[in-house]
């Protein structure tokens, strides 16, 4: 399981709409549409209510502010503009609730 | 012998394991825009002297992200070991927020790392949120990373130690050339700065501006700049100059500086004065951010 999986296995592992939430908290549009989803792509399904079909995949671009291509992790959902986080802030945000969440159920 | 033996049993090991860790992470010299500098120059070129002034200010917010780290990697982690280090939860004194930083090795050539906050009145682990995070790329030959700071969280956990509220998005390249690229502020108040450096020392910076780049000196113009020196300080500056004395409709400006910077070409389009053959760049490039 290379670092992306992990990410991706820990969301999925949180409720959708935290993921959602992370979106709304840390993401920013895109200058430009990611290229549509690709065969095997590795991407994660997002269903909850209020939440319309959504999913969460990673494009590696390189925007103004990247001299290579880095990593962003993008939520698109119907109807919506696509939101992307910097991969290192999605994961630390993810790897911080996880964390909690596993605190959380150690002390019940 | 005995030694002799020790040490080569620890050849492989180390006392201190995250010290391999943070040494992936960033140096505050190696993101600097270095401009040439020098303490005999006379009156500098004007778009000289704009360049320095933001490389200076733009090194000083690296400086701010890198020391907050570098200042806490100096001290002893909490938890360590050859793939993770964590320092925290601390609180600095004085400080209504605690902190922790988890420096983490998720792949062998890449280091990721966060600095999460959050109010020093609870001890609920869920209240930590990441406020700045990166990631550190070692592989040989090819050093590189990203990092992002969330200005607005560190502002709500201290607004007194942080005043800001935008943000810092970084990428940089150390090697094989290095190059940085930033972006300071958030949405439609964002400014790109990009710089790029060789190893003989030549530069390459452009940047927006908001400054005096014409007439007088009380009013200001938006530039958008562009800077290149040679490693031996000769450069020339390349400017889209709006508003303030330029007016809506603009104005190109362009000046040249020979090695102790002072002024060897200028021209806005319409004046120019000095020697154009003096360049070091006998065209004018200008900023594309």
């Amino acid at each position: 399981m290379d670092a992306i999986d992990e990410v991706l296995a820990q969301a999925q592992a949180l409720p959708a709409e935290v993921v959602a939430a992370l979106f709304a908290r840390y993401g920013k549009p895109l200058a430009e549409a990611p290229p549509p989803l690709g065969d095997g792509e590795r991407h994660l399904p997002l269903a909850a209510d209020g939440l319309a079909a959504a999913v969460v995949r990673v494009v590696n671009l390189r925007t103004a502010v990247d001299v290579i291509g880095n990593d962003w992790f993008v939520l698109e959902a119907a109807g919506a503009e696509p939101l992307a986080v910097a991969g290192p802030l999605f994961a630390a945000a993810l790897a911080a609730l996880t964390r909690a969440a596993r605190l959380a159920a150690a002390r019940k | 012998m005995r030694t002799a033996l020790l040490l080569l049993v620890c050849a492989g090991c180390s006392a201190t394991p995250e010290r391999a860790l943070v040494a992936a992470l960033p140096a505050r010299s190696q993101l600097h825009v270095e401009v040439p500098a020098t303490a005999d120059a006379g009156t500098p070129a004007m778009l000289y002297e704009v360049t320095r002034q933001t490389s200076t200010q733009l090194n000083g917010v690296v400086d701010s992200v890198l020391d907050l780290v570098g200042d806490i990697t100096s001290h002893p982690p909490t938890n360590a070991s050859a793939d993770g280090a964590e320092w925290g939860p601390f609180t600095p004194p004085l400080s209504p927020a605690t902190y922790r930083l988890i420096v983490r090795r998720v792949a062998p050539d890449s280091v990721q790392y966060h600095l999460d906050g959050r109010p020093k009145d609870t001890s609920d682990d869920a209240a930590f949120q990441p406020f700045l995070a990166g990631v550190s790329k070692d592989g040989a030959g090819a050093r590189a990373g990203q990092f992002t700071v969330d200005a607005g969280i560190a502002h709500a956990l201290d607004p007194a130690a942080n005043p800001g509220t935008g943000g810092v998005q970084a990428s940089y390249q150390l090697e094989p050339a290095m190059a940085v690229r930033l972006q300071l502020g958030d949405g439609a108040v964002a400014a790109n700065y990009r710089y790029d450096q060789l190893p003989d020392g030549s530069g390459d910076f452009r940047f927006a501006t908001h400054t005096n780049l014409a007439g007088d000196a009380t009013q200001l113009e938006d530039g958008l700049v562009r800077t290149r020196w040679l490693p031996s300080g000769a450069g020339r500056g390349d400017a889209h100059v709006r508003g303030g004395d330029a007016g809506a409709t603009g104005m190109d400006l362009s000046e040249c500086w020979d090695t102790t910077f002072s002024r060897t070409f200028v021209t806005d389009g319409t004046n120019a004065g000095g020697d154009p053959a003096s360049c070091a760049f006998p065209d004018a490039v200008f900023a594309d951010l």
